[in-house]
């Protein structure tokens, strides 16, 4: 998902960038109680790659209590969810063990299922007679603790370049030159169209100054400049590992940021409170 | 000159024919293997060379050092020996071939080793760097093995290992990509925060998280069910030379002598003993009765020397053996004892095919009291106490720890019962908590029922990546882990993409790895194209010596790997505009941004790591014990004194050397100035007339003034080692 922030500095879109990986509660696998397992990953690597997956909550993550905080003993349904994994493979070829094969048992959540990973994510390969028996705990928790939490593979912003073209000095090249300073940058921002320079998409620049760097080398250093726009604008894009969705991530995100702004404001007023109480 | 054939000398040749003889064999052996094997080394020593014999060597034995290079008269491929080719003109290049060149190499390449040929790039680096890789390339955690029932004493093993993507030719020759070394690390280098300086290297903490380096160690320990078990167990593994030389390996010399008499005796007498299976029998019968009766020495010898005439002679080994040791476990002498049990040990030599079960036994409980004089015990593995009692709650009934369980210090791990009834409990010693991997029951497996003798615990200890252990990329750069920086705080790209590890780049103009650079490069081009990249040394640039060199081509590496690049969308040197990851602001500088293969070395802090506060003191000099593992102090030795007296710290000098150390209270005589003359003797008190210890001078006497000085203890075994060669050390000591 790409969306663009405006009317800001970079403060506030970093604050959202650092926010939507480490600060965005998800629920992944944290504790896994090993069975039976005979397969060829140890219990510790196996637990681990469980944890890596990504758990699709079908309620609201932000409603769900921390394990920690949560007044039960070891874990129940309104911390946890629970899953089970029984394989055995009792024929002659090597099986796969894959994130289909975790069985959720209760309705509130399941391992991602995406149409692009027609087989799952895989877990684990087993050899004949090799067994894994575990039930594993989904908790709530966030990417600043570990990264399965993170729920973006990537969370990123651009700033809008602004690139300016000196037409006057661009019409004095050659078409082989012209041609030439189109090729120049690596991320091809520049094209051709009717015997003109045009800019199809700004954000394809990234700042990587070959353009100017050219120009340069032919004398020409006025032929273009590359700068942030000032004032900046932001186009960010989401990409989510499939726990949530790119604009449930981003309303998680806002929610987190006002609830610490509120915490600020909170803590304000009662430090405003102290100072009247003497007087 | 002599001509040799595997050392020996099978003829002689004028000094002049040496070398066309040599010439004319090795052309033989390129066209003609029915004449001359293409496995024989043909080498010459010239005359000229005056450090070894003038001669034409020549080697057809078997597991000789061969490698194949071209054989330019006919341009077959030919093996060439380890000796006749430091006499051989072989050029490296075409353009190295002169009238003299005889071969020439299959590939360039073959002037490194394997671990050389390992490092990408390597004509590129400072050679010295080169070699410090060839060093490191050996200290990698990779993938050591794929067998999962080797018991090696410790394995370092990577977890999430990868294949590299800039890759030498030879990375596929020797299949390293079976037993890979590392992982393709998204590398920054920059100096973000200060904590990569010195070599040290910031690793993205959730790159760590999703698996980056993660490795184990594995440690088997090894839990004999009895102490110099050896001896027993050689018994299984009779030797035979001859019928009257015998050797019982482990056995004492004086028991050998007896058994070879016996042994002697019993070939001489069964030999002339019929092989009729009925006179067996009742003769064995005969036995039975008459030493049921007996307990006189001297026959009970007899009995048993009978038994074993009949069990050679006859085919009821078994039967007999079972008789021999009934009789021999109830001893009435040490010499008796000893000859019955040898009788046996020897019939085991001489019939082989023996049943083992009965030696093993009857060994256990008595080889070891004719040498003690006191009956051994036998003991197995188990959870249980004689009376039935479970003895470790943690243990299965075998008393070995359950496959998968975690072992904290002090768990027990191994259970071992003794017929006498006590409990051996072998325990985690370690301090690092350890996974068991597998247990293991080690027996002869010869012997149908043995039991086993020797329990193998293989434990895993989990090695992922901490702070100060130790990271290496393939040109010798090596660093340690100085922080795990939170993914969002480190640097990120214009897609979003953080590196996995910031390196510093002070580590590279004194350094000059510029392969590493190129690496860099080529790896980032490589996952974006999706190909492996070709990173042998000799690819780029030196193609002059070639007939085909084309000045067109793209000649340097750089300039391949750049156009990958540009056509990836990056800049063609590989740096890229990163936006610090705490501000989201651009950082000015471009920044050197690719993939590098990086390796785990296998030094890790949780080995090395030393702290003491108090602990375990010399039993001589009073002073700290040293070494890790006892939990000794680490020395301040002269050069740290040294810096502390400069810079006047006394006080810190006096704690450390001091009162840390080896302080005493030492009673010492002012008036004769000894530290070894006072004693402390029980004297009656003035007042109450109670008995109370006095400390007084030996050489002064009542005249003496006994007072107590603060001194380093190893100063009185200094003042007590000079008293031992005649020289008087004293004090000149005052109250203050």
């Amino acid at each position: 998902m790409t969306f663009s922030l405006e009317g800001t500095d970079a403060s506030i879109a970093n604050a959202l960038r650092r926010v939507m990986i480490a600060e965005t509660p998800t629920v992944a696998i944290h504790f896994v109680r090993i069975e039976n397992n005979t397969s060829p990953l140890n219990d510790e690597m196996l637990s681990h790659r469980l944890g890596l997956i990504p758990i699709v909550y079908r309620g609201d993550v932000r409603q769900l209590n921390s394990n920690r905080d949560c007044d039960c003993q070891g874990n129940c349904a309104r911390c946890s969810v629970e899953f089970e994994l029984h394989v055995r493979n009792d024929g002659e070829d090597t099986i796969e063990v894959t994130s289909h094969d975790l069985r959720a048992l209760s309705d509130m959540a399941v391992p991602l299922d995406d149409e692009t990973l027609p087989r799952g994510i895989l877990i684990c390969k087993l050899g004949k007679f090799q067994e894994i028996r575990l039930t594993a705990i989904a908790t709530k928790g966030v990417g600043k603790e570990h990264a399965k939490w993170s729920p973006v593979s990537t969370a990123v912003f651009q700033y809008e370049p602004s690139i300016r073209l000196n037409y006057r000095l661009l019409d004095e090249l050659s078409p082989q030159d012209r041609q030439n300073f189109v090729g120049s940058c690596p991320a091809r921002v520049f094209e051709i169209q009717d015997g003109r320079v045009v800019i199809p998409d700004v954000y394809r620049c990234t700042y990587t100054e070959e353009c100017m760097r050219w120009a340069e080398q032919v004398g020409k250093p006025d032929l273009v400049t590359v700068k942030q726009l000032e004032p900046p604008r932001f186009r960010f894009s989401v990409e989510t590992t499939g726990s949530l969705k790119p604009a449930e991530i981003v309303q998680s995100c806002l929610i987190t940021i006002q609830e610490k702004i509120r915490k600020i404001e909170d803590l304000l007023v009662t430090k405003q409170e102290e100072q009247q109480l003497p007087q | 000159m002599p001509v040799l054939l595997d050392g020996r000398v099978c003829g002689h040749i004028h000094t002049s024919m040496g070398m066309p003889l040599v010439e004319r064999l090795r052309y033989l052996k390129a066209t003609d293997p029915k004449k001359v094997p293409q496995t024989l080394e043909i080498g010459i020593s010239p005359p000229t060379n005056p450090h070894a014999l003038p001669a034409v060597y020549m080697h057809s034995t078997l597991a000789r050092m061969m490698r194949p290079v071209k054989y330019l008269p006919t341009g077959a491929i030919q093996l060439v020996g380890s000796l006749e080719q430091t006499y051989m003109e072989i050029a490296c290049l075409p353009a190295d071939v002169n009238p003299h060149t005889t071969h020439m190499e299959v590939n360039p390449t073959n002037i490194l080793s394997l671990v050389a040929s390992l490092t990408p790039f390597s004509d590129f680096n400072q050679s010295p760097r080169n070699m410090y890789q060839c060093q490191m390339g050996k200290q990698t955690m990779a993938i050591p093995f794929y067998s999962p029932y080797r018991s090696d004493n410790k394995v370092y093993k990577l977890q999430t290992p990868q294949k590299p993507i800039s890759r030498t030719r030879n990375q596929d020759e020797y299949l390293m990509d079976e037993y890979p070394t590392g992982t393709n690390a998204i590398v920054a280098v920059t100096a973000y925060t200060g904590y990569d300086m010195e070599d040290a290297m910031i690793v993205n903490k959730s790159s760590f998280e999703r698996g980056f380096a993660h490795a184990s160690v594995y440690l088997t320990k090894e839990f004999p069910i009895q102490d110099g078990s050896a001896t027993i167990l050689s018994i299984h593994h009779p030797i035979i030379r001859s019928s009257n030389h015998h050797r019982v390996p482990h056995l004492d010399d004086s028991i050998n002598v007896i058994v070879k008499i016996i042994i002697i005796n019993c070939i001489i007498k069964s030999s002339i003993a019929s092989s009729n299976h009925q006179l067996h029998h009742q003769i064995i019968n005969c036995i039975i009765k008459s030493s049921i009766a007996s307990s006189n020495h001297q026959l009970h010898h007899q009995i048993i020397n009978c038994i074993i005439k009949s069990s050679i002679a006859s085919s009821l080994h078994h039967h007999c053996i079972l008789l021999a040791s009934q009789h021999a476990r109830r001893p009435s002498g040490d010499i008796i004892s000893i000859i019955s049990i040898n009788c046996i040990i020897s019939i085991n030599c001489i019939i082989i095919r023996l049943q083992h079960q009965f030696i093993l036994s009857f060994s256990l409980s008595s080889l070891p009291s004719m040498r003690g004089g006191h009956r051994a015990v036998r003991r197995w593995y188990s959870n249980y106490r004689l009376d039935g009692t479970k003895i470790e709650e943690s243990l299965d009934d075998d008393g070995l720890p359950k496959v998968g369980v975690l072992l904290h210090k002090g768990d027990p791990v191994c259970v071992i019962v003794s017929e006498s009834g006590d409990v051996e409990v072998n325990r985690h010693k370690i301090a690092e908590p350890a996974y068991v991997e597998n247990v293991m029951l080690v027996g002869n497996p010869s012997a149908r029922d043995a039991e086993p003798y020797l329990a193998r615990v293989k434990l895993r200890l989990n090695r992922n990546p901490v702070i100060g252990d130790k990271f290496s990329s393939r040109h010798g750069q090596k660093g340690v882990l100085s922080f795990l920086y939170p993914q969002v705080d480190m640097p990120f790209t214009e897609s979003g993409m953080t590196p996995d590890c910031l390196i510093n780049p002070h580590a590279f103009p004194s350094r000059m790895t510029i392969g590493m650079l190129i690496e860099a490069m080529a790896g980032k081009a490589g996952a974006q194209h999706g190909i492996p990249m070709d990173a042998s040394p000799f690819q780029y640039n030196n193609n002059r010596g070639l007939p085909d060199y084309d000045t067109s081509h793209p000649v340097t590496a750089v300039d391949f790997v750049g156009e990958q690049l540009r056509r990836a969308g990056f800049s063609s040197f590989g740096s890229e505009t990163l936006y610090s990851g705490t501000s989201g602001r651009v950082l000015e500088a471009e920044i050197f941004f690719g993939v590098v293969y990086y390796q785990r070395l296998r030094h890790m802090v949780s080995d090395k790591y030393q702290v003491r506060t108090t602990g375990p003191m010399h039993a001589l000099t009073h002073q700290p014990i040293k070494g890790r593992k006892q939990g000794g102090g680490i020395r301040l030795g002269e050069m740290e004194r040294d810096s502390l007296l400069a810079h006047g710290t006394s006080f810190l000098l006096q704690d450390r050397l001091l009162h840390c150390s080896d302080e005493h209270q030492a009673y010492v005589c002012s008036r004769c100035g000894s530290l070894l003359s006072v004693i402390s003797r029980p004297v009656a008190s003035e007042s109450t007339g109670a008995p109370k210890l006095a400390h007084v001078c030996r050489l002064c006497g009542p005249k003496g003034i006994v007072g107590t000085v603060t001194i380093p203890y190893v100063l009185k075994y200094l003042v007590n080692e000079l008293a031992g060669m005649n020289i008087r050390l004293t004090m000149q000591a005052s109250h203050v």
